[in-house]
Formats: structure tokens, C-alpha cells, sequence
């Protein structure tokens, strides 16, 4: 068996490797000609054909990741990415997830992601869009030849260590201390593994609405079939793309020890460019759904998204931008660059000549109407999209510019930076808010005076009554332009418009749930009397709804105790609530009359509020951001050892500094102790990491999380004799305590994105005829949303 | 094209132009000059005042810190591995907040701020984060070699 692994993992795997993905690459170029020739000659064979090179790409670059795999796992130093990636003290665990953490390996990763989306398209739709399909192929294998071009040419995994180029050096290290150079500490950490391949399906996902745009561009048809056959792509690629960025905000936050999340570095930008864009397309094409109008921005903002996550890989890839994160450069800038530009190219061609098609079919009728706010929504956030373009791109524009107007090179590079970006995207942010919740209280077409007071009456006053709320609560400053002292203007705005948002959630619920008691209350008796007295449906949306209230509530009682108990407190809130709303609807009429009525409208219109919790989340997470970006409290103090200082709402002992030998490296922990009104409140061990390979350190941060306020020590510098180099004293520490307000907000945001949009684009059951039957006789008795139903 | 669609164009424009000129306005006020120690040192009064992003080379046994408040100095850097000529011009930093845990001495950083007569006042130090793309730091390579070959010795 030795003898046999051996012979695989020196002559095999690399060969293996190797060959599967340029074999791969010549599939793909294969599958791209034969599915456009079979399209244009209208042959099945060779169509079919096309099909069956994707799902072979597929399955040869799987067993190129698996061969990949299979040497970080065995530690297998004979490839020049191995030695790069891997080293003697990493536990499997970062072996296997390795793989996406230098640029070759997350190329090839990114290539089978492409590879998968593609052939579950393919399966999916075997049956259907015999059109649109064989160019949807075509697409797909021409992405696919780019990224098998760039793995198998450029920036190849499988390298052997004997070709890898000296000036690196790995060889010479591996020579002389027998271990590779391993993965960056700082990446040694569990959202590393879970944030990339989010980020990577989010990006990647948008290949197949992209490849579905250009075949209805290349046959002309840009209808609703094509619309069906992007929707839940798209929705599918846009949540866990958002979901992805959430995951590195967190990953910063807990891992990089700065108090942040959020810096306006390009990569981030890069990954949130494409979300933007690909936020006004969900929106944007429920209007061409509706109402068959904006056809040609629709395809423009698909054919934009997928653009601008090249685009964003272009930019971290390059080295173009200057970024505190060090990004690897080389040809595959260049390759990138051209690739972009080619599909720049095909797409603007194709748009040209298809110009007519693209025309809408109806024309907006009032301002205050639906479409009209998701218009102006979607200039916001296409707004807001430039604006994060313009301000990554600023040092390469301002130098251009320089350069152009004093016929010079250099010193005109100028650099914009949180300054730039806080104040625009707070501004956009309230703008959006408030379109979205104008957005959910008018109709289609146009809403009537009536309307416009039934559904607007009630949300604005809660808002009216939330400023002045605001305005009494929040702490007040200074302001420079002011001569008393008034809250943040910033975060008034964004709250109070929150609650605009939230509000018209809640009110439109309700009016809904009006609408089916009136217009189902047959369909509910019927159900009271025959004894059931609730449904599935409404048992386990009740559990649910209790266990994340539970979950609240328990983080806030809960603060200091460990996640499982906050995790069984809110299960056993969940079980409680599901009972009570058991007894509930069991035991009084009218409860079960509202709760039964509840339960079908969500039903019935799964789409329209799911998107409501979408809505939700993201509100929330704005509202998180808002408050711990503006009531952040900042504090740092030395401590010697057994010293007591009152730091924000704690008084913090410095209780000793315990150093811990672990493989790899030494940890050095603060002992703090945490008191609160006399009252132990809880420790906190915040330490600093020192790796063997290397000289930097890095922050491990305590993070005492609750849904009212995060407490976030920072440990930055410690001296002690047992530490080289430290004075011969009692030991000291330099504790910095962040008390940020509502950061678990935009994580618990980010899952309600994700949930409401799962809840919103899961496939519909085929539903029975019989739901229509006991309609009222009146009409529409399943509204699509009551405010919206009516027309004129 | 009828009202609405006037009034929604006439709408879109207003926002359109709002957020181009707000973009502006932030951009003069917020935008920071990329520039070298050498840079400034020969033109000093074009970037008096100025948002500045300095890019320097920390200057070996120049870091003074209580953990919080830091003074060091940069100099012009003479690329990767070239030692800092004697005569390099130099400029003493002062930064107040937390270090990023990357800093060091002898390293190439950019340091965010403004020019306080003779002294930079920093608002940020930035280091070439470590980063996917990269393994540990950049020396990592070359030290465990020379490393390897002492212990051996």
C-alpha cells in the first residue's frame, strides 16, 4: 500500500492533475465552438454534443481539485503550491482549505465552481429553453476556457517543485528545514474557510444569468421565458454573494483586531460593486415581469453584474490599485483585463444589434406608482455603485488626469478613503430606505388618493412618533454649526427612516392579513369547525419566530454566558411559544380567525414577503451599522499587574499574564477581569499570537457579544521578564476596550437576507386548482399583497 | 413621452447630479496625495496641510511606544532589500491609536495623515497586510533559510 501511494503521489497526482486541467481547457474550447456551430446549423448532435464537453470539464477539473487535494492533505512537498501553502505544524483541517488560499488553487477551485454551475444549469434545464440552451453552453465553456487557460498556463497548481522558479525560493527552503511555508496565521481561522467559497458562489453564481442574457440577446428573445430562467439564479447568486461579504466583515472584525468591519479597501469594494448592481436587477426585474417594461436595463444591469466580478478579480488580482492587502501580480492582470474587454466587446455588440427588442412594452403611467420607485431605486443604487468605482479607482483616474493636464508623470496620485465613502453611502443608504418604503405601500401603475392614505397614514405616524423618540433618546453633541446640543443627524436620519421601512412591513402585513379574513373567512370557518386548529405551516413558523426572539432576548439577558445556553434558551422559548400558539388559535376564535389568516397570506404570496424579511435583514443590518459605526466608545489604558481602572462601563483588573506553548506558536493571554456595578461581569482573554514562522504577531480580540452592545479587548502590547526583550518590571498590558452598540444586528441582518430570500425564490409546489376554487365570489381573494391589488 | 416619464427623468437627473456633485464635494475634501519622503522633502509647501498618504520605510531603531501612542521615523526607501542611504531624507511620524499588528521596523509602510510643521501626524499606518495572496510576511522565506543554515553551523 506504501509502495502504491507513493507511486501515486509522486508520478500520478501531479501528472494527473496536470493533464485533467489542460484537458479540461481543450474541452471547453471545444464545447464553446461545437454548441455555436450546432446552434447556428441547428444540429442536435452536436448541440448535445457541447452539452456532454461541459459535464466532462466539470468531471475533470473535480478530479483535478481531488488531486490537488489529496497532495495538501499528504503534505506531498514535490509540487511548488504544496510547499507555498502547506507546512509540518497545520492540522488537516487548514490543509483541505488551503486549496483557495493562494492564487493558483483558488483559480482552479473557482474554475470547478464555474464547472458546477454550469452542469447543474445544464441538468436543470435539460428539457427546457431548447433555444436558448445551446448558446447558454457556448457562454458558460467560454468562462470556462478562459479559467482553464489561466490554471493550466499560467498560474498552475500542479507546478513541480523542480520547475518552480529559484528567485522564490521554495526549493531552497524546503532543502534546507524540511517544511513548506505554510498559510498566513491570519487566514488560520474558521470564517476563512466558510467566507471565500460563499464569496466565490455568490460571484460565480452569476455566470448562468449572464450566459442566459447573451443567448436571448443572440436569438432575440428577451421575454419571460428568459426571465424564468435567470430569476432564481440570480436571487440564489445575489444572497450568498451578500450573505459571503457579511462573512468577511465578520472575518475582519474577529480576526484582523482593529474594532472594524468595514474600510473601503478595493477587495471589499470589488466583492460589493456586483452585489449593488445585482440588487437593482432583482429588483428591476419584477417590473419586467409586471409590466414587460425596462428590458434593455435589465439585461444591461445581468450583462454589468457579471462584468464587474471579473471586474473585481481584475482589481485584487492586478496590483493595479494600491491596497494594504498585498496582492499577488503578473500576467494574470493582463489576462484578465483582456478577458473583460472581450466580453465588453460581445456584449456591446450584441445589445446594439438586438436594440429594437429591447424596447419596453408599456410606459410608466404615475410617479407614485411601484415601478417608479423601484426606478429610482435602482439610480440609487447604481449611484451608489459608481460612486464605490469611482472612489477604488481614484489614485488611477487623479494620476491619469495629472498626467494629462501637466504632460508629466507622478505626484498627482491622490487617494480617497473612509472620508469619501462614510458620508456618500450614508446619504444614498437614506435615500434607499426611504424608496424602499414608499416601495412597499403603492401599487402598480398608480395608487389612488385612497390608497395613498390607507397605507401610508399609519406608518408615518409610528415614524413621526420614532423622531421625536430619537430625538429625546439618543445622546446629544456638540455640533460645530449648532449652538445647543442636538443627536447625531446621521443617525437620526437613518434610524427614523428605518422605522419607515419596518413599519410599512409590519402595516402592510396587516392590511393583508385583513383582506384574507374578509376574503377567506369561509375557507377559515371551515377549518375552525372541522377542528383544526392550526396549521403545519403556522405551528413551525411560530417555533421559528420564538426561538430567534428567544435568541434575542437571551443575548441580552444572557450576555456572558456561553453560545450553547443562549442556544437552548431560545429553543426552549421556541418550544414555548409554539405551545402557546397552539393553545392560542385553540382556544379563542378570533385569535385563530387572525393567525389562520397570517399563515395564508405568507403562503399564498411567499415572494412578496419573503422579500419583506429580505427587507427586513437589510434594514437591520443598516440600523447596525449605523449605530456601531456613529456610538463606538474607544478606550486604552496600560495596566500593571492586580491594577483596577474603570474603562467605559467596566472596572477592569489586569489579573496576570499567562503564556501558553501551543505547536506553531507561543500565546500570550491578558487575565482581565471584568466588574460591572461592583458585580462580576465576566473575564476576557485577549491575546497576541507569536508564530514561529515569521515576526508578526498576530490579535487574537475577546469578544463579549449581546444584541444591545459588543465589548471587544484588544490586547495591544504586553511586557513581562518571561517575554525576550521586556523589562525586568512586574508585568504590564495595554488593553483597548471598543464598546460598539448593535454589531450583531448586521450579522443577524445578513441571516435574514439569506432566509427571506430562500423563503422568496424556493420553487413553487404545483399548486392545485382548488385554492382558486374557494375564492369569494367577489374577485381576487388571494391578494398579491393588498395594497397592491388595486387597479384602476 | 408623457408626464411621468418627464417627471421621473427630471427626478432622475436631480439625484443623478445630487450625488455627483456631493462626490465631488467629499473627494476635495477627503482625497489624500500618494506620495514619497522625496516627494514631499523637495516640494514641502505644495503638500503643507494637505491630506497626505506617505509611503516610507520605518527607520531601524527609531520606534518609541507606550503601546498607544507612537513616534518613528520614515525614510525614502531604496526598493526591496536595499538598505537606507545615509543621506535618505527622513521624516519623524506621530501616530496615536492601534498598531497593526504587521508593524515593525526596517519595513516599508504608508502612513495617513497630515503635516504638522516638521512632524507627520498620522491618522492611520498602513503595512503591506498579509493578505490571501501572500504567505507570512514577505522576508519569511529568506530568514528561515539563513536560519536553518546557522542552526546547522
Amino acid at each position: 500500500v506504501t509502495a502504491l501511494d507513493r507511486l501515486l503521489g509522486s508520478i500520478l497526482t501531479p501528472v494527473l492533475g496536470g493533464a485533467s486541467v489542460k484537458l479540461a481547457f481543450f474541452l471547453a474550447v471545444f464545447g464553446l465552438v461545437i454548441s455555436i456551430w450546432g446552434a447556428v446549423a441547428r444540429r442536435e448532435d452536436m448541440i448535445r454534443s457541447g452539452k456532454r464537453a461541459a459535464y466532462a470539464v466539470w468531471a475533470l477539473l473535480l478530479l483535478a481539485v481531488l488531486c490537488l487535494e489529496r497532495a495538501m492533505i499528504r503534505r506531498d512537498y514535490s509540487l511548488e503550491y504544496v510547499v507555498e501553502q502547506i507546512d509540518n505544524s497545520m492540522p488537516l483541517y487548514y490543509r483541505i482549505t488551503a486549496l483557495w488560499g493562494g492564487m493558483n488553487g483558488s483559480l482552479l477551485w473557482w474554475a470547478l465552481i464555474c464547472a458546477s454551475f454550469t452542469a447543474a444549469c445544464l441538468t436543470v434545464n435539460r428539457n427546457r429553453f431548447k433555444e436558448l440552451m445551446p448558446w447558454v453552453t457556448a457562454t458558460c465553456c467560454y468562462v470556462l476556457a478562459f479559467l482553464g487557460l489561466l490554471v493550466s498556463f499560467v498560474c498552475d497548481p500542479f507546478l513541480p517543485l523542480s520547475e518552480s522558479d529559484p528567485a522564490l525560493g521554495f526549493a531552497q527552503l524546503l532543502a534546507q528545514t524540511g517544511d513548506g511555508k505554510g498559510l498566513n496565521p491570519l487566514l488560520q481561522t474558521y470564517w476563512m474557510t466558510i467566507h471565500p467559497p460563499s464569496l466565490y458562489i455568490g460571484y460565480i453564481g452569476f455566470t448562468i444569468p449572464f450566459a442566459f442574457c447573451i443567448a436571448a440577446l443572440v436569438t432575440g428573445k428577451v421575454d419571460q421565458e428568459f426571465l424564468r430562467a435567470t430569476r432564481r439564479w440570480t436571487l440564489l447568486s445575489w444572497s450568498v454573494l451578500g450573505f459571503g461579504v457579511m462573512l468577511g466583515a465578520k472575518w475582519a472584525y474577529e480576526e484582523l483586531g482593529w474594532g472594524g468591519y468595514w474600510g473601503w479597501d478595493p477587495v471589499e469594494n470589488a466583492s460589493f460593486m456586483p452585489w449593488l448592481v445585482a440588487t437593482g436587477y432583482v429588483h428591476s426585474v419584477i417590473i419586467q415581469e409586471k409590466r414587460g417594461m425596462l428590458k434593455g436595463w435589465n439585461v444591461f444591469l445581468i450583462l454589468l453584474t457579471f462584468l464587474l466580478t471579473y471586474f473585481g478579480t481584475f482589481l485584487t488580482r492586478s496590483g493595479i490599485v494600491q491596497s494594504v492587502h498585498a496582492f499577488g501580480s503578473g500576467p494574470v492582470g493582463g489576462l484578465l483585463a483582456g478577458f473583460v474587454l472581450s466580453l465588453i466587446v460581445v456584449c456591446t455588440y450584441l445589445v446594439v444589434i438586438r436594440h429594437k427588442i429591447l424596447r419596453a412594452e408599456n410606459e410608466i403611467e404615475a410617479v407614485l406608482s411601484r415601478e417608479a420607485t423601484f426606478l429610482y431605486n435602482n439610480v440609487g443604487l447604481l449611484g451608489f455603485m459608481v460612486m464605490v468605482f469611482v472612489g477604488t479607482m481614484f489614485p488611477v483616474f487623479s494620476e491619469a488626469v495629472y498626467e494629462i493636464s501637466n504632460g508629466s508623470i507622478g505626484n498627482g496620485k491622490v487617494v480617497v478613503g473612509p472620508p469619501f465613502f462614510n458620508p456618500l453611502a450614508a446619504i444614498i443608504t437614506i435615500g434607499l430606505l426611504i424608496m424602499m418604503g414608499i416601495g412597499q405601500l403603492v401599487a402598480w401603475r398608480k395608487t389612488s388618493g385612497a390608497a395613498v392614505r390607507r397605507n401610508f397614514t399609519v406608518p408615518l405616524l409610528v415614524t413621526g412618533v420614532s423622531w421625536i423618540f430619537f430625538l429625546v433618546v439618543l445622546p446629544k453633541e456638540q455640533l460645530a454649526s449648532l449652538p445647543f446640543k442636538f443627536p447625531n443627524p446621521w443617525a437620526v436620519a437613518v434610524l427614523v427612516s428605518s422605522v419607515f421601512v419596518i413599519a410599512g412591513i409590519v402595516w402592510e402585513y396587516w392590511i393583508g392579513v385583513r383582506s384574507v379574513q374578509s376574503s377567506h373567512s369561509q375557507e377559515i370557518e371551515t377549518a375552525w369547525k372541522s377542528g383544526t386548529r392550526f396549521s403545519p405551516e403556522f405551528l413551525i413558523a411560530s417555533g421559528i419566530t420564538g426561538s430567534i426572539l428567544g435568541w434575542g432576548l437571551a443575548s441580552v439577558v444572557l450576555a456572558t454566558f456561553p453560545l450553547w445556553t443562549r442556544l437552548v434558551f431560545g429553543g426552549a422559548v421556541g418550544i414555548a411559544s409554539l405551545a402557546a400558539a397552539g393553545a392560542l388559535s385553540g382556544a379563542s376564535r378570533p385569535a385563530f380567525n387572525v393567525m389562520q389568516a397570517a399563515v395564508i397570506l405568507f403562503v399564498r404570496n411567499r415572494r412578496r414577503y419573503g422579500g419583506y424579511i429580505t427587507h427586513l435583514g437589510i434594514t437591520l443590518a443598516i440600523i447596525g451599522i449605523t449605530a456601531s459605526s456613529l456610538y463606538k466608545i474607544d478606550e486604552s489604558h496600560t495596566f500593571t499587574e492586580g491594577e483596577t481602572h474603570k474603562m467605559g462601563e467596566f472596572d477592569l483588573t489586569f489579573k496576570g499574564l499567562e503564556l501558553r506553548r501551543e505547536p506553531g506558536m507561543w500565546r500570550v493571554m491578558a487575565y482581565m477581569r471584568m466588574d460591572k456595578n461592583g458585580e462580576k461581569f465576566g473575564v476576557a482573554y485577549p491575546e497576541r499570537r507569536h508564530h514561529d514562522k515569521g515576526d508578526q504577531p498576530t490579535t487574537e480580540v475577546s469578544i463579549h457579544e449581546s444584541a444591545l452592545r459588543d465589548y471587544y479587548l484588544i490586547l495591544e502590547a504586553a511586557a513581562d521578564k518571561r517575554i525576550p526583550g521586556s523589562p525586568d518590571k512586574p508585568a504590564t498590558v495595554t488593553i483597548r476596550l471598543l464598546q460598539s452598540p448593535l454589531v450583531t444586528w448586521f450579522w443577524f441582518g445578513g441571516v435574514l437576507l439569506l432566509g427571506g430570500t430562500a423563503l422568496a425564490a424556493w420553487p413553487e409546489r404545483k399548486r392545485k386548482e382548488v385554492t382558486v376554487a374557494v375564492t369569494s365570489p367577489g374577485g381576487v381573494a388571494v391578494p398579491e399583497g393588498a395594497a397592491a391589488k388595486e387597479h384602476p | 413621452m408623457n408626464t411621468a416619464k418627464m417627471k421621473l427623468l427630471v427626478g432622475g437627473v436631480l439625484i443623478a447630479g445630487g450625488m455627483t456633485y456631493l462626490g465631488y464635494l467629499s473627494a476635495s475634501e477627503a482625497g489624500q496625495y500618494a506620495i514619497g519622503v522625496t516627494d514631499y522633502v523637495t516640494a514641502p509647501a505644495r503638500y503643507q496641510g494637505k491630506g497626505l498618504r506617505l509611503a516610507g520605510h520605518t527607520v531601524p531603531g527609531t520606534w518609541q511606544t507606550d503601546g498607544r501612542k507612537h513616534l518613528f521615523t520614515v525614510a525614502a526607501a531604496g526598493g526591496p532589500g536595499v538598505a537606507i542611504a545615509p543621506d535618505a531624507p527622513m521624516i519623524p511620524v506621530r501616530f496615536e491609536g492601534t498598531m497593526p499588528d504587521t508593524f515593525k521596523e526596517d519595513m516599508d509602510v504608508i502612513v495617513a495623515g497630515r503635516m504638522d510643521g516638521e512632524t507627520f501626524v498620522a491618522t492611520e499606518v498602513m503595512t503591506q497586510c498579509a493578505s490571501k495572496y501572500q504567505g507570512v510576511d514577505g522576508n519569511y522565506i529568506e530568514t528561515a533559510i539563513k536560519k536553518a543554515a546557522a542552526d546547522r553551523s
